[in-house]
This record gives structure tokens, sequence and C-alpha cells, in this order.
């Protein structure tokens, strides 16, 4: 079983579709950064909101991986449109032992995220438009 | 994904240089590094080098500065423009913090 997985796809419409998984393991939370920017980068968002899009997905996916167990997974998805990039993070419910919260951090770079739980995962939302930073 | 972390001093201040990203992974190594900076001596932490720091991180300093702060000493950060102010600012932690630009601005 490898550690990672990368894909991509064009559905219906112009947005590209692009997918990482990861094991539940810190040491790839570097990984999942790296695609992150990828990603905002080819929506056209301007460093620092590449620089906010890269640390709201090392959150969410930290988030995740705080007591998980190492086989259960974590996906980052996604979509890249002439707009910009719009990002699902789902991954096990994790819990914050630190004085400032991942998610609460996540809705302070994109007040316009949102979070939720169901069947023992939490998954992440938000969007960075093209162009002009965030927040 | 690497962490260096290098001590040094800067006249009475003792300085940890860190060069490398700081998350959920790397943060053990931080904080171990500043678990042996406890007592009464002031304490500094230079993150110019720093390309990305997460909330574990922030948490690891929150920490540190408690800790040295009710030992008598006192607790800085050494960065400038780039990711580690951004995440400060975002979680308004700005003002928490002593913040200086360069280890040479480090008060007496």
């Amino acid at each position: 079983m490898s550690a990672t997985r990368v894909g991509a796809t064009r559905p219906e419409g112009a947005r590209a579709a692009l997918e990482l998984e990861l094991v539940a393991d810190p040491a790839l939370l570097a990984a999942a950064r790296l695609f992150a920017a990828a990603a905002a980068r080819a929506a056209g968002c301007d460093d620092d909101a590449v620089e906010d899009v890269r640390l709201a997905v090392s959150e969410a996916c930290a988030r995740s991986m705080r007591g998980a167990a190492g086989h259960e997974r974590v996906s980052v998805e996604a979509r890249v449109g002439s707009d910009g990039v719009a990002f699902v993070v789902d991954g096990p419910i994790g819990s914050s032992e630190d004085p400032i919260d991942e998610l609460d951090l996540v809705a302070a770079l994109f007040p316009s995220s949102s979070s939720s739980e169901s069947d023992g995962r939490t998954t992440v939302r938000f969007a960075a438009p093209a162009g002009r930073p965030p927040v | 994904m690497d962490l260096s972390i290098d001590a040094g001093a800067q006249g009475v201040w003792k300085l940890l240089t860190i060069t490398g990203e700081i998350d959920l992974y790397t943060a053990p190594k931080l904080r171990e590094a500043l678990s042996g900076t406890d007592g009464n001596a002031d304490v500094a932490v230079d993150l110019r080098g720093v390309r990305f720091m997460d909330s574990m991180g922030l948490g690891v300093l929150i920490g540190a500065r408690r800790r040295t702060v009710e030992g008598g000493g006192r607790f800085a950060l050494v960065c400038t423009e780039g990711p580690v102010l951004r995440v400060l600012d975002v979680s308004g932690l700005t003002t928490v913090f002593e913040v200086v630009d360069a280890p040479e601005a480090l008060p007496a």
C-alpha cells in the first residue's frame, strides 16, 4: 500500500479536479502543502494567497492526523478554475491539544470556510480566489 | 522535511536559531530544544530561517514563553516578514510576543 496517491480528472465543466490521498502520517504534511501550493498557483492565486492555502491545508490535515491510526486516510481535493481554487480536506475526526485550534486558524484565513463531522470524519471546505489574497 | 536548531547566545540572551518547517511532525523537536531553556534565562528564538509554521509551532512557542516568564526570564522572537509573522497575525498573537527583526535588536 503506498503512502500517497495523486489523481487528476476533468469532469464536465471547466474545473480540473486534483486529489491527493495520504495515510495519516504527520511526516507527509509537507507533501500536502506542496500539493496545495501547486493547485493554488495553477489557479492563479498570488503569493500571499498561496501561503495562506498552504497553511490552511496543512492545519486541516494535521487536525485529522492527530490521534489517527496510521492506516487511516486523509484526502485533499482541489478544484481549479479560472476564478480560483476550492479545497476539500477530509479525514478522521481529530482533536486539538494546542492553545490555537487548527480549524479556528483555517476560519481566520478563509472566513467563508466550513467544517462538518459525519461518520467519524471531518470535512473542511474553503476557497481561494485567483489574483488576490483571500483576506 | 527538515528542522534544524542551533543554540547560541546574543548578549545575555540564550538564542535558538531555527531553520526549516515547523508542523505537527517537527514541532516536538522544537519543544525538546526549548524545554532545556527553562529557568530564569532570557530566551530568544530566531525564526528568520523558518519557511513554514503552523498552530502546533505556535503552541510550542506559547508554552515556552509562559515557562520562561514564570521563571523570571524574558522571551522574544526574531523574525521578519514571512510565514511566521503571518501566522502570528492571523492567530491574533502579534502583541503577545516580543518580536524583533534581528538578534542585535534584542534589548540588553
